[in-house]
């Protein structure tokens, strides 16, 4: 398949020899540039002075054995917390979006609440939202309210959350051009189905990364929840080894399933952009 | 598009300014540990501190009475900051030669240079512990005591068994989480704050039946901030609780401390001041 430039069909036997050889010291000089770079960092940190110290005070083998099925049964706390939080989210975040995005004036005080929560709740540290929410609500003892410190600090995730993927959507409608709106209604959809079939989907897409980028704050922020004392999630599991055995080592292992579970979302999003780009490519580069 | 000259130089520009940092910090050696102090019977002789010709001591902010008053350690008010005192002029500093630094739980066990000789902080001596930094001898031996509501359905229990079904509250880093799962075993979870504040908050609001956490503060928080009553204390578990003042791992300069807490047990000082500061807070009956 010839697909760019560099291969023309005029064929060049000293061409092609010359851009193999450029090509293999290319791949040479990355790779020993990598090695030298990576090795001398890592020169750089075990030899310094304090190295022992911070090993054994952050990287314990015996430590991060022992600590590992505490942080497991942490991690399960963890990820019942975002994957329930993250679509209720989605879907107010959403809700919040289309209402800012109403034109008529009848709609008018509707978008003045939308545009009020969305200032208000993200200029508030989620940390105390999770206090207001834990231990405030239940102290006003409201009948027929739960008291459970871990569903208001569930709850108080969502309230923060929903502020900051609202806006990202408004982004991602606003950057949908008014004509593919008008193409829909002039194709006899109406008002939600051109919002739904044509406006919404393109809005997604566009904002996938930035969504992405609060979906995995939300999953380290599920460790807040634990200042009111609202189950072991991994943090709290970790901390609580650590200050038992004053080593570090548990929050590093805590941090090393974090990433775990942000990898593959990362990957997976990339993957979706690159698809995204090649169909619009074929598709004439319109969108 | 650059040439593969180019990306070679870019190579080893970043290869040699990596190269030049690493012989720069080779070149910031440790700084000289003070000599071990000299072998003849007075361990407080020549020794080495922070800051020269001052005790720095450290504590938590905050800090909670009946350990420190009003939160300010420096008005020797309150058992630890009274203690400490106490262990300085034995260690031959004066009241004023003494500063207070704070330092959080990370901090006492952080690797790396301490801007503090020793902290006070109700410090529990465990072995585990003892791989991080060094403890000087106990200067208090601590119980975990149950604060409950007074209108709670625990209010009037006698016996370990009928806390069973509580929910029950701890801090993180106390020894009380390990005593609860070991000696009462509840039926719910443990909740785990990371201070008294907010187990507190819990405790009135109905989210926890009971607090467990050191006799004294568990005392003072009863008479003090919640309506509360002290149902009893845990049985002492095998290893007694002590606390013990934390030094940075190694620090020659718990000869010195363990020589003036020492002194300060056996002329009874060290009684009289938790008598004097600890007396309302340290009686409980032990429940079974």
């Amino acid at each position: 398949m010839t697909t760019t430039s560099d291969a023309e069909p005029v064929y060049d036997p000293a061409r092609l020899q010359a851009l193999s050889a450029r090509r293999r010291r290319d791949a040479t000089v990355s790779t020993i540039s990598t090695i030298l770079v990576l090795g001398l960092l890592l020169a750089l940190i075990v030899n310094s002075p304090g190295w022992p110290a911070v090993r054994e005070s952050f990287f314990s083998g015996v430590y991060a054995r022992d600590v590992l099925p505490d942080i497991l049964e942490g991690l399960r706390l963890t990820i019942i917390l975002f994957v329930t939080a993250e679509p209720v989210v989605l879907i107010a975040g959403l809700a919040l979006a289309v209402v800012r995005g109403l034109r008529a004036p009848v709609f008018t005080p509707l978008r003045i609440l939308a545009i009020a929560y969305a200032d208000v709740v993200r200029g508030i540290p989620t940390i105390l939202l999770i206090f207001m929410f834990g231990f405030g609500i239940p102290a006003l003892n409201l009948q027929g309210l739960p008291d459970d410190p871990l569903f208001w600090a569930w709850f108080a995730l969502v309230v923060s959350y929903t502020a900051y993927v609202s806006e990202v959507l408004r982004a991602g409608l606003e950057s949908v051009h008014p004509s593919q709106r008008a193409a829909a209604r002039a194709l006899g959809l109406n008002q939600y189905q051109s919002l739904r079939h044509v406006v919404v989907p393109q809005a997604f897409r566009r904002v996938t990364p930035p969504l992405l980028n609060d979906f995995i704050s939300l999953q380290k922020d599920t460790a807040l929840v634990a200042v009111v004392g609202a189950g072991i999630e991994m943090t709290r599991a970790a901390q609580i080894y650590s200050l038992d055995a004053f080593n570090f080592t548990p929050l590093v292992v805590a941090a090393f399933f974090y990433v775990l579970l942000t990898v593959p979302l990362s990957r997976w999003a990339d993957w979706m952009a690159a698809r995204q780009r090649r169909r619009s490519a074929a598709a004439g580069g319109a969108l | 598009m650059r040439t593969a000259r180019s990306s070679l130089r870019s190579a080893v520009v970043v290869a040699a300014s990596v190269a030049a940092v690493l012989a720069l910090s080779s070149c910031a050696q440790e700084e000289s540990v003070p000599a071990s102090t000299s072998t003849s019977g007075d361990a407080c002789a020549d020794i080495t501190t922070v800051k020269n010709g001052t005790l720095t001591v450290a504590t938590s902010d905050p800090a909670y009475p009946p350990y420190v008053i009003d939160n300010k350690p420096s008005n020797g008010k309150g058992f630890e900051s009274a203690t400490a005192y106490a262990v300085a002029e034995e260690m031959g500093f004066a009241d004023d030669q003494v500063e207070w630094t704070f330092a959080n739980f990370g901090q006492l066990f952080a690797p790396g240079d301490k801007d503090f000789d020793f902290a006070i902080n109700q410090i529990s001596i465990t072995p585990k512990r003892q791989e991080a930094v060094t403890f000087s001898d106990p200067y208090y031996e601590a119980s975990n005591g149950v604060l409950v509501l007074k209108d709670s359905e625990f209010a009037d229990v006698t016996s370990l068994a009928e806390l069973q079904d509580a929910k029950i509250g701890v801090q993180i880093g106390t020894t009380a989480l390990d005593e609860v799962e070991t000696q009462i075993a509840p039926t719910q979870e443990i909740a785990v704050f990371d201070d008294t504040t907010q187990s507190t908050q819990a405790l009135s609001n109905g989210q926890i039946d009971a607090i467990v956490t050191d006799l004294p503060t568990t005392l003072y928080l009863a008479t003090v901030e919640v309506p509360g009553t002290v149902v009893g204390q845990l049985p002492a578990a095998d290893a007694a609780d002590s606390w013990g003042l934390v030094l940075e791992k190694d620090n020659q300069l718990v000869r010195c401390v363990n020589q003036a807490v020492d002194a300060l047990t056996e002329s009874g000082e060290l009684l009289d001041i938790t008598n004097q500061w600890m007396t309302e807070y340290s009686d409980a009956p032990v429940l079974s």
